[in-house]
């Protein structure tokens, strides 16, 4: 049987130029497919159309059918469960206080009874190992856990057809593994279709049946083999920079650093030794909480250590890039946003504009800061923080959530900012971009550093940090291999 | 704990929904605990009364030593004492009420009637607040909840929703926060002026963010079958048993029993002009009771694990 059915689709978003057309597609019941295509090709708005409830306003053409039925597009549609649809954000898409009451959200709507609700509750919460904090607050659980949450909470309205938009975007690699596995035994298992939207393949590809890629030429059956870990990962794969001198000097150092949030609270750091020569660019690695972001609002003086000493001498010239950059966002257009701080830092309108033409916002400087991808949100953060000409530049996470391409951009630009003398300190998952670009890696764990090591002495020493050979990656070999030509 | 999004401000803020401090309460449906806590706090206000006030704070304050400990106790009261010998001495500035005169300033009397009566409005007003603070530490918001969800599903599903953002709210507060403290050369060069006018600004980015997020947040509601024009039904977490409706049923009839008592003691007593002589009467032994009533439950929850 099959599960999805396009026909000619078709969509156009209110006075503009259609987004696809013309889509041809059939899904069977029971598969699992992943969807891959450029970021911006309108794979999200794909995905939405499958749902009526959700879809954008605009012209549609064709038909869509799910299990034989064609979807009726209209306002007030009713609400259909057998289409579950489980978002990006795993923050966002929560509606209750509380985790057993989100579970239950969707079956109140329908309207169910008590008993019958109990059940499935009782149900889904066992499937996914979530009875142990059933009656936690959604907001004390993980990223990964919020997102588990999410999926368990669609599952409980008994879908046939789920979709997933970049699910995983937002989680580090433990937690993704973990979701993708929920996913991976809800179709093998419960026999529930899966379509699942993501710009890294890679990993899940091993669980997948098939893979559909959207472009402009339309819909059509990927090859996924080009997905497939073959081999030994290249532990060679990284961009050249000046190599540092043996009498480069400490910016920031950390001897046998304390911190804990409150008295009675477990400490976040325990005894942290940590040196950063000027030039360099040091990445710490390290499994979610282990103080990565902590450790970076010490460097920056946010927080003060209760024991040991904290150096940091360029102090007065840092720049830190939160994991989420719309917390530096606080204008009406990119323009304004970069000139921000133009009196205050000393740097001209000329200036302004140069950073404008460099990191190509030229086409966008009348938007919304809000209303550009991700990548470029991420790249308009980057620019509005070094017009401040900072000597020292601390990312958390810079990678996050961004496709092959933006992370490729935001390595470039990191790797001439260093060359330039500048020093950063990057806390990131991101393997296959620290590898690429890195000097030296530190681990955190457990409130320590349990190593510092050169970068290239890292990936081949340990077993278990192999980079991802992913779009990233590809991207980096082809450059490469232009640059060698 | 870990996690992505809340790792950059650590603990987080709110522990909205985690199980209260151990009470005998947990052992029955939360509308007991809603109904004691709303009848003690109505007595509390309605009866001034220097034996009742007296039992009521004292009951108050045994419970709060119950459940926090002696220590928290005691450096509540280190504020609540002082408040209350505030309120006796304020209280004839503002009323020269009273038959026996103790001082004169110029033309203001101070009489002992109206003191005595500053004394009990600062005592009725501190085990008042006791009780709200017990109560707060025995119903959490998962427990008022599931009482209002029978009665009022939107409501509910509202405060639900509600109490989810606040803690984001505060979470996302801190973060833009952080963010722009970090940039020290954009810090350096501020005045004190701008960096005020900042602090407004941050707000604007916290509002627009949270708007963004809610569009999302919309999205997601109707996708999981949310649609206003339908009537909803309610998750209900709890049930009420046998020993629910006895329990209730006890309190019924002491709360009954009480309304005659406060009826009478207010009838018969006066602080103005002169205060009327207080004598032991059985009627105290019931409001004490009721005052003493969650130590009821607990006595009887000891009992059972002790068998």
């Amino acid at each position: 049987m099959e599960a999805l059915k396009l026909s000619n689709f078709g969509f156009a978003y209110t006075n503009a130029d259609p987004t696809f057309s013309n889509l041809n597609l059939s899904i069977e019941a029971g598969e699992l497919v992943i969807l891959v295509g450029a970021t911006g090709i309108g794979k999200t708005t794909l995905m939405r159309n499958l749902k009526p409830e959700i879809a954008p306003v605009g012209t549609r053409h064709g038909r869509v059918e799910v299990f034989g039925k064609e979807l009726a597009f209209m306002q007030d549609v009713e609400p259909d469960p057998q289409v579950g649809y489980v978002f990006q954000d795993p923050d966002n898409q929560i509606v209750c206080d509380t985790v057993w009451h989100e579970l239950a959200f969707g079956l109140e709507n329908l309207g169910l009874d008590s008993s019958t609700m109990h059940v499935r509750v009782a149900e889904v919460a066992h499937f996914f190992g979530i009875e142990p904090w059933m009656h936690r607050a959604c907001a004390e659980l993980s990223g990964g856990q919020k997102q588990m949450l999410n999926l368990a909470a669609v599952l409980a309205m008994q879908p046939r057809l789920l979709l997933l938009d970049e699910p995983t975007a937002q989680l580090d690699p433990v937690a993704e593994k973990n979701f993708l596995h929920a996913l991976f035994r809800i179709n093998r298992e419960l026999g529930i279709t899966v379509i699942v939207s993501t710009h890294t393949p890679e990993a899940i590809v091993d669980y997948a049946t098939s893979c559909i890629r959207l472009s402009s030429d339309g819909l059509e059956f990927a090859d996924m083999s080009v997905f497939k870990q073959q081999g030994d990962p290249d532990r060679q794969l990284r961009l050249a920079g000046t190599v540092l001198g043996a009498d480069a000097k400490d910016v920031v150092t950390l001897d046998e650093v304390f911190f804990a949030y409150s008295r009675d609270a477990r400490p976040v750091l325990r005894d942290a030794n940590l040196r950063v020569k000027q030039g360099s660019m040091h990445a710490v690695l390290g499994g979610n909480g282990s103080g990565k972001s902590t450790m970076l609002q010490l460097i920056a003086n946010v927080h003060r250590p209760q024991h040991g000493k904290l150096r940091n001498t360029l102090l007065n010239s840092q720049a830190l890039l939160p994991q989420n950059p719309k917390t530096l966002f606080v204008c009406d257009t990119v323009a304004e946003e970069l000139a921000e701080w133009e009196q205050r830092c000393g740097y001209t309108p000329a200036e302004t504009a140069e950073m404008i033409e460099k990191y190509g916002f030229s086409a966008q400087i009348n938007q919304h800061p809000y209303d550009l991808s991700g990548g470029q949100q991420q790249k308009l953060a980057f620019a509005k923080l070094m017009l401040t000409k900072p000597q020292l530049l601390m990312l958390d996470e810079p990678t996050k959530g961004l496709d092959g391409a933006a992370r490729l951009d935001i390595a470039y630009t990191l790797r001439r900012y260093c060359d330039d003398g500048g020093s950063v300190i990057l806390s990131t998952h991101d393997l296959a971009f620290v590898q690429a670009v890195a000097d030296t890696v530190s681990l955190v764990f457990d409130g320590e550093i349990a190593c510092t090591v050169p970068c290239a002495d890292f990936f081949g020493e340990n077993l278990f940090y192999v980079p991802l050979h992913d779009e990233f990656s590809r991207l980096m070999q082809a450059e490469l291999a232009k640059d060698k030509e | 704990m870990v996690s992505t999004s809340n790792e950059n401000t650590g603990p987080t803020p709110l522990g909205i929904g985690l199980p209260s401090s151990t009470s005998a309460f947990n052992a029955f449906h939360p509308a007991l605990a809603v109904a004691y806590f709303a009848i003690v706090l109505i007595f509390c206000m309605a009866v001034l009364h220097p034996v009742l006030t007296g039992l009521s704070f004292a009951g108050a304050l045994a419970y709060h030593v119950f459940l926090v400990g002696w220590r928290r106790t005691l450096r509540t009261l280190a504020w609540q004492l002082p408040l209350v010998a505030l309120i006796a001495i304020l209280n004839p500035i503002f009323s020269a009420a009273g038959a026996t005169e103790i001082a004169r300033f110029g033309v203001m009397r101070i009489y002992l009637e109206s003191i005595c009566y500053g004394a009990c409005m600062g005592f009725m007003f501190v085990s008042v607040m006791l009780w709200f603070s017990n109560a707060s530490s025995v119903l959490t918001a998962d427990k008022v909840m599931s009482v209002m969800g029978n009665t009022l599903p939107t409501i509910s599903l509202m405060v639900s929703m509600t109490m989810r953002l606040v803690p984001k709210f505060v979470l996302r507060g801190n973060q833009v926060n952080v963010a722009q403290e970090c940039c020290a050369p954009a810090q350096e060069g501020a005045t004190r002026r701008q960096r005020l006018a900042e602090r407004a600004r941050q707000i604007t980015v916290l509002m627009s963010w949270s708007m963004e997020d809610s569009l999302e947040t919309a999205d997601a509601m109707r996708a999981r079958g949310w649609n206003p024009k339908t009537k909803r039904s309610t998750y209900l977490t709890h049930r009420m048993h046998r020993r629910d409706w006895v329990a209730s049923i006890v309190l019924a009839l002491l709360v009954a029993s009480c309304i005659l008592v406060a009826w009478h003691a207010r009838s018969t007593f006066w602080f103005y002009p002169t205060m009327n002589p207080i004598t032991p009467e059985p009627g105290y032994l019931l409001f004490a009771l009721l005052m003493a009533f969650p130590f009821l439950l607990e006595g009887e929850e000891w009992a059972r694990w002790r068998r």
